[in-house]
């Protein structure tokens, strides 16, 4: 490592790493029980299982110490934890068989013959700053992204929450970058039904 | 003879198919000037594009939500401390 300090990790942080990396058994301990409960929360985002959950935490755990020395401050170390989270959720929904859901054509907006919208509906009344002072705002579209085909919800939480690129997703699903285009599409539009139904 | 551009060429059905692509500036630009060229005569697509970059920004700040945390059970602490000293 340089002599220089990591640019995105704060003071606090940069002590508790030297120690994991020193091997220090009691930062090791403080780690999972100081980052442990919000990582378990993002789990449960992608796991339904409590026990998967669980499963995965040590294995986020696991692979961010076998990991540490290569980290390199890039991140917080909080936004570290939260990918290699994510990561393992993915890889264990992977091996996972998956289950029937209902067809995205289903949420999908229905056209009239001539090509118009059957339900056109109105502008949305609903503004950023409303849904940014409202809990009951954002928990509604909370619920409303859980209501989605498991296979879509997925891809929208990685692309449009996750905020992972469009390769990264692809690559976490075993998909193709078009087919994670053309996903996200129909998920963003599936949803996007679902909202009109309170903001239209 | 010169063709003419209009809004009328694309149906609603195809505006809303392109929306993405639109917006990730990913359309050909013929495409692109017949997409802006319907804006300006439909209303309904005018909408439907707002709230789907509504859509996309409400999705995000739900992630931006500070999770209600509990304390995870003592023995997952301890298997996962546990397990490190094995590998
Ligand atoms: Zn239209």
């Amino acid at each position: 490592m340089s002599d220089s300090p990591p640019t995105m990790l704060a003071g606090d942080e940069v002590v508790l790493l030297q120690r994991l990396r020193s091997g220090d058994d009691a930062a090791f301990a403080e780690l999972v029980q100081t980052r442990g409960p919000r990582l378990l929360v993002v789990l449960q985002r992608y796991l339904p299982q409590d026990q998967d959950c669980q499963d995965a935490l040590q294995e986020a755990f696991i692979s961010a110490f076998k990991a540490l020395a290569r980290f390199q401050g890039d991140s917080s170390l909080g936004t570290w934890l939260h990918r290699i989270a994510v990561n393992c959720a993915m890889m264990r929904i992977r091996s996972q068989k998956r289950s029937r859901e209902r067809p995205i054509e289903d949420y999908l907006p229905k056209f009239l013959a001539d090509g118009h919208r059957q339900n056109p509906g109105a502008a949305w009344a609903i503004t950023y700053d409303t849904a940014v002072a409202d809990n009951e705002t954002r928990e509604l579209v909370r619920q409303s992204i859980d209501a989605l085909p498991e296979s879509y919800r997925l891809i929208l939480l990685l692309r449009d929450i996750e905020e992972r690129t469009t390769e990264e997703t692809a690559e976490l699903l075993e998909l193709s970058v078009a087919n994670v285009k053309t996903r996200l599409h129909r998920a963003r539009q599936a949803l996007r039904e679902l909202l009109d139904q309170h903001f239209g | 003879m010169a063709e003419t551009l209009d809004g009328t060429e694309l149906t609603c059905r195809q505006i809303i198919d392109f929306v993405q692509a639109y917006l990730d500036g990913e359309l050909p630009p013929r495409e692109q000037t017949i997409f802006e060229l319907h804006l300006t005569i439909c209303p309904d697509c005018v909408n439907y594009l707002q709230s789907y970059q509504a859509t996309q920004a409400l999705s995000k700040l739900t992630g931006e939500d500070e999770p209600t945390e509990s304390p995870i059970p003592v023995d997952l602490i301890q298997a996962i401390l546990a397990a490190r000293k094995k590998t």
